[in-house]
């Protein structure tokens, strides 16, 4: 099943009181299917954020055409969009964006108190996704009394406990260290394997979208290349190097 | 660019941080500059200082006394906003530093902004303040029945100017000193520091509620005297009670209410509250300030305000009442003409009782001591007769008893209860009454006559002083109570020209004095609005300035929850939670405090205050309201526009 469509999708940014205009994406398609772990990547300026913004229904395309679950989320009201964000999409920011005023546990069940779910029906979901990422044990503990990874991954627990229809990752290793980076990635990964989530992950990093089933590369807003994973993860990684170097601009810096 | 231009645009970058501070400072220049303007007014100051009115020096000595009380507090508010407002800007300073700016250039630019925030403030005030004068003048000559032309008063102008901006420079100065030398690097981290789960103690908690109950109860059930014991401990008492509260109860409550999950897993609740958490601890000590500042201006308005309505009701007795003695017995007044002005003037007569009374020298013996006084006797009936038609319970005199009817209310004096026997001695009899009792009740005017009390007799023993009494001694009261005496001034008015001269001293009303009443407290009303109206919008304005130091960071919260699918309205009903408990919180708290504080008004002045306090509070209420709407639109409109 197709969870994601994406359509000559097009973003052109205009500056107010002036005639410059940049074409940020350009015509761009895409489709994901249920599933799927995929990586975009692309230098910087190529449009990554432009996309998952779109994508995120928080930005709105210039033209073309996002279909999510065969609708498209662009002809609902505002009101509407919130909702449909709030129980088809998830989100991981390179910023965790956690709310310090909350718990750790709190931050989790947010999207499932919104929707006013059963406190007990709550307990029992957070519980289940606290074991899966390994955060059980700090679930009482404040925002700034965890680690940049343990922060994270409670980000990730939060763009999962109301199983959305596709998670959407924005350098989520971005703000961690190596050991962080590969715990996260890990649990994405076995997210993915066991409850058959849908993950689309920007990234800037070889080594975090070596834990993807596909890779998207853009540059300058055009699609530029896919690479599929054929074997295991280290070889995978060594193909996205030899990629990212044709890919060229400036990506020899982040080695 | 130099400092001076930095500083121009940080004023304009930080307008909506600035504003309620720069309003507030306004209007306070603005009332100041108006009383300077009456102050100095030349007519006013001419009729002064040619001693020709009395009034106006008491006005002009009262508004002086505000603007003292305005200068003071607006001392205080500059020096607390200015902290507040110092005290956010930590990374501003340390990105100065880290620059390369010398602490020196820092506090430069802090007194050149500080200098343009002043100026802008005084030009305002002022010039509102212009605008507004002649209307002031004109209200204020209505009061005292004078007109007062529109006047721009140069040594108005030059003392507001000097006043103020000394004011604004020496704080300014004063408070860039205050700048601590702290690392840079704290510095830039200040807004990022996390914030401390808030902690309270539960004693502390239990503690404050309980002194504030304590003061409560105290203040509802003392009487008399007590009142004015009382007042400072109860005063004491409450205010440390609400600092509790708002420091420690207010934060315990919240805390109780996020481990109800019901509640608290409902939707916004979870991040309304638990930001309500942080906010209130933050703000504690703010709220609390802002609820003392509001208790202070709203119990002193309703006390004005019930003096107002209550006090030129106070010690009057007929609506209408005329004495007659020595000559005018002789030749009376014509009732029928009395009785047709009052028809003239559609003024139904209610009741018309003729009573007689008797002055009687005589002795009064308190058990130790023997006095001679001279008493003004009246029969039971006939003061039963005045009191039945002023609506008053009627009264028993057993033979050779008395009662002394006082002429006044007794406010917080205690009641003299020892035994008095009172001798007359008459064409060789000697007559001997006991005091039985004293009743503390307006039934005459002769309190206005220096006489402060009736001796009230048996009917009988009464006839008898009458039968032996000279014309001299005695006294023929007419009382007449009308329908509506408050339209009966041009009546009463025209009657006192008919009764002409002879009868000067001894016509009374009550519109007379109520109107003279009415007006001197409409002043002092008018007067103290302004000044309860700068304490009202700046207790606002320090909420507000706590509340918009943190806008940015709640701008990313909001804008975090947006990311994950809170609708636009979820999240105003957040900010409407947050901003109302912020802002209806202090207003509910000052408003318990002033009602307990005019229960004690009320106990002290015998009279039930409650309609007039209400009264003002639905006023500030509506004052509260709006006030709440236009800061949440502002704050509203400024996440939006920093989420973009």
């Amino acid at each position: 099943m197709t969870v994601l469509e994406v359509k000559n999708l097009t973003k052109i940014y205009k500056t107010k009181g002036s005639s410059i205009t940049v074409c940020a994406l350009d015509n761009f398609d895409m489709r994901i299917e249920e599933g799927e772990f995929v990586g975009i990547m692309g230098p910087s300026g190529s449009g990554k954020t432009t996309l998952l913004n779109m994508l995120a229904t928080i930005d709105q395309p210039s033209k073309g055409k996002i279909l999510m679950n065969n609708k498209n989320p662009y002809e609902l009201k505002e009101r509407e969009l919130a909702l449909f964000r709030r129980r088809n999409l998830g989100f991981i920011f390179q910023e965790f964006n956690l709310l310090d005023s909350l718990s750790i546990k709190e931050n989790i069940i947010l999207p499932l108190v919104l929707e006013r779910m059963h406190a007990k029906e709550i307990e029992k979901k957070v519980e289940e996704i606290a074991a899966v990422l390994n955060i059980k044990d700090i679930l009482n503990k404040r925002i700034y009394e965890v680690s940049g990874g343990q922060q994270q991954r409670t980000a990730c627990a939060r763009a999962l406990i109301n199983h959305p229809s596709i998670i959407l990752a924005d350098e989520p290793t971005g703000n961690l260290d190596s050991k962080s980076s590969y715990d996260l990635m890990d649990s994405l990964q076995k997210i993915n394997k066991t409850q058959k989530a849908t993950i689309l992950m920007v990234t800037h990093d070889p080594f975090a979208a070596s834990f993807c089933n596909r890779i998207i590369m853009i540059k300058d807003g055009k699609f530029f290349l896919e690479i599929n994973k054929s074997s295991n993860r280290q070889v995978f990684f060594n193909e996205i190097l030899d990629y990212l170097s044709l890919l060229g601009g400036g990506y020899n810096e982040n080695l | 660019m130099r400092i001076s231009n930095i500083a121009i645009k940080n004023i304009k970058g930080n307008l909506y941080r600035y504003i309620m501070y720069y309003l507030s400072n306004s209007f306070a220049v603005s009332v100041f500059f108006i009383f300077a303007s009456f102050v100095f007014h030349p007519v006013i100051k001419s009729d002064i200082d040619s001693g020709k009115s009395a009034i106006y020096a008491g006005v002009v000595s009262g508004m002086i006394a505000c603007q003292v009380i305005i200068v003071a507090f607006s001392i205080l508010f500059v020096i607390f906003s200015t902290s507040i407002f110092l005290k956010s800007r930590g990374k501003e300073f340390g990105l100065l530093s880290l620059f390369g700016m010398t602490k020196d250039q820092i506090k430069v630019y802090l007194v050149i902004e500080n200098t343009i925030m002043g100026i802008l403030s005084l030009v305002t005030g002022i010039g509102v303040g212009m605008l507004f004068s002649k209307l002031f003048f004109m209200i204020m000559g209505s009061f005292l029945g004078i007109m007062i032309p529109f006047h721009i008063s140069f040594k108005a102008l030059g003392i507001t100017v000097l006043v103020f901006f000394i004011l604004f420079e020496v704080i300014g100065v004063f408070m860039s000193l205050g700048i601590r030398n702290k690392d840079i690097v704290d510095q830039l981290k200040a807004s990022q520091m996390p914030k401390d789960i808030p902690r309270f103690s539960k004693i502390k908690a239990i503690l404050g509620v309980l002194l504030l109950l304590a003061g409560y109860i105290i203040a509802w059930n003392v009487h008399g005297v007590g009142v004015i014991t009382a007042m400072l401990p109860v005063i004491l008492i409450v205010v440390i009670g609400t600092y509790f509260v708002f420091t420690q109860f207010s934060i315990a409550m919240a805390s109780q209410l996020c481990k109800n999950k019901k509640i608290f897993y409902n939707q916004v609740n979870m991040v309304a509250f638990s930001q309500m958490i942080f906010k209130l601890q933050d703000t504690a000590r703010v709220l609390f300030l802002a609820a003392i500042l509001g208790a202070v201006t709203f119990t002193a308005t309703e006390t004005i305000y019930s003096f107002f309505v209550e006090v030129p009701k106070m010690g009057t007795a007929q609506d209408i009442a005329i004495i007659e003695r020595n000559e005018n017995l002789e030749n009376p007044f014509n009732e029928e003409e009395i009785k047709k002005i009052l028809l003239e003037h559609d003024l139904e007569i209610k009741s018309w009782d003729e009573v007689t009374m008797v002055q009687q020298k005589g002795v009064k013996n308190q058990g130790h001591e023997e006095e001679e006084e001279t008493f003004l006797l009246i029969s039971n009936s006939h003061l039963n007769q005045l009191m039945h038609s002023l609506g008053k319970k009627s009264i028993q005199v057993r033979r050779n008893e008395a009662i002394y009817n006082y002429q006044f209310d007794t406010i917080g004096l205690s009641h003299e209860e020892e035994k008095e026997e009172l001798f007359f001695i008459k064409d060789g009899k000697e007559k001997k009454f006991e005091v039985t009792d004293r009743i503390y009740e307006t039934t005459t005017y002769f309190q206005s006559m220096g006489c402060g009390r009736l001796v009230v007799l048996h009917d009988q023993d009464f006839d008898w002083f009458l039968e032996n009494a000279s014309q001299e001694q005695r006294i023929q009261y007419t009382a007449i109570n009308i329908k509506n005496w408050r339209q009966s001034f041009y009546a009463v008015n025209e009657i006192k020209d008919r009764l002409g001269e002879a009868y000067q001293g001894f016509y009374f009303s009550k519109i007379v004095p109520y109107r003279a009443a009415r007006i001197s407290f409409g002043m002092i009303l008018f007067i103290g609005f302004f000044i309860a109206f700068l304490f009202f919008i700046a207790a606002g304005s320090i909420i507000y300035f706590k509340l918009f130091n943190e806008v940015t960071q709640d701008a990313m919260e909001y804008s975090i929850l947006t990311k994950i699918g809170t609708t636009k309205q979820e999240i105003k009903k957040i900010i409407t939670k947050q901003i109302g408990i912020l802002f209806f919180l202090p207003f509910f708290v000052s408003t318990v405090h002033s009602f307990f504080a005019l229960k004690s008004l009320s106990n002290l002045l015998k009279k039930n205050l409650f309609k007039e306090g209400l009264i003002v509070m639905v006023a500030y209420l509506i004052f509260q309201v709006i006030y709440f709407s236009i800061i949440k639109i502002l704050y509203i409109n400024k996440v939006e526009s920093i989420k973009r």
